[in-house]
């Protein structure tokens, strides 16, 4: 493949691969860094590109081992798989009255998902990709899949539900 | 609105088992209403597939930092590689092209120049050969026989170089004998 095949076929997928990363790493600069070396990986594997039947789903695979082999040495530093991510409490009304965005709110709340289904919900509910491309990304079977996508999904709810509340309270 | 229905599918949702169309369906029956278990789900469908923005993109720059480190790692002799692959490629086919000739060129019958295919035509053209030879030979019978004579007298001469030749060998031979003779003699 040569660099001109790159930039067509490949660098058009960079924010598709950077949402799944950022979702991820909770962190702009890592998420960058993690697309950069997926990039990387792939333009070494050259000889596999050819033969496959979904470049996206591939780069979307090598993206998220990535990011999950990044996070994995960054436990004892920082961040883990399923640590909160934002400290502070989002029933706190202090912060909902600073934070009134709902988007963001739910951003929030995805971060600190379990990283399974902040994986799920993210690639299902964001991205828009069916169950079978979201298996041969993940690796799991469609009983885990639906299984987190349903927690994912209703925790997520409860959070939308608890803003509404708070929101008529305060009208 | 039929709300037996966009309630199953609501709980369908919320267990993970819509398909995409059946959610694209979900938001537009929902669209405006205001009750709260119809209006929450609504919000979240809306919202996560519109909750990154405009904002949470790369821009140009990080395409020219990845390709500049393409380009870096990008091998020499990439080019020279495909250049001898291709030239390899052309020397195989020309290979192939060439026994391909070579091996019809032998196994195709050779016409060979003047065949008559008439039998009638043919017999006349051996007969008329065979006369041509049997003129030859007997063109060529005159001089063989003087070789031959030649050939004769010459052996001839050969013969009486050999009587010669046994009589010198035999006058040796006595004129030994006699030697040995004188010897014994003077004991």
């Amino acid at each position: 493949m040569t660099i001109k095949e790159f930039k067509i076929k490949l660098l058009p997928l960079k924010n598709k691969l950077f949402r799944l990363s950022l979702n991820l790493m909770n962190n702009w600069d890592d998420a960058e860094d993690a697309v950069q070396e997926a990039y990387l990986k792939i333009w070494k594997m050259q000889e596999k590109i050819n033969s496959l039947k979904n470049i996206e789903a591939f780069m979307m695979t090598i993206t998220r081992n990535l990011c999950l082999d990044k996070l994995k040495s960054k436990k004892n530093k920082s961040l883990t798989l399923n640590d909160e991510i934002i400290k502070y409490d989002l029933l706190n009304p202090h912060e909902i009255t600073e934070q009134s965005d709902l988007v963001n709110k739910v951003k929030r709340v995805m971060k600190q998902l379990p990283e399974q289904q902040r994986t799920i919900v993210h690639l299902r509910d964001v991205e828009g990709l069916d169950y079978n491309e979201i298996i041969e990304i993940t690796g799991w079977d469609m009983n885990y899949l639906r299984v987190n996508l349903s927690r994912g999904r209703k925790k997520i709810k409860e959070t939308i539900l608890k803003l509404q509340h708070y929101e008529l309270s305060r009208n | 609105m039929n709300y037996q229905e966009i309630n199953a599918l609501i709980d369908k949702y919320y267990q993970g088992l819509t398909t995409a169309e059946e959610e694209d369906f979900l938001k537009d029956q929902l669209k405006n209403n205001s009750e709260e278990r119809y209006s929450t789900v609504y919000s979240q469908l809306q919202i996560m597939s519109n909750i990154y923005g405009e904002e949470d993109v790369l821009d140009k720059s990080f395409d020219e930092k990845i390709l500049q480190e393409l380009s870096k790692t990008q091998p020499v002799r990439t080019s020279l590689f495909r250049l001898h692959h291709i030239l390899s490629g052309v020397a195989a086919t020309a290979l192939i092209l060439i026994s391909i000739w070579v091996t019809t060129s032998l196994f195709s019958p050779t016409e060979v120049y003047g065949t008559v295919t008439d039998p009638i035509a043919a017999f006349a053209e051996t007969k008329k050969a065979l006369k041509e030879v049997s003129k030859n030979v007997n063109k060529g019978v005159k001089p063989a026989t003087t070789t031959i004579k030649k050939a004769e007298s010459g052996l001839d001469k050969s013969k009486k170089v050999k009587k010669l030749k046994t009589l010198n060998n035999t006058g040796q031979l006595l004129k030994s004998m006699t030697k040995v003779s004188v010897k014994y003699g003077r004991s």
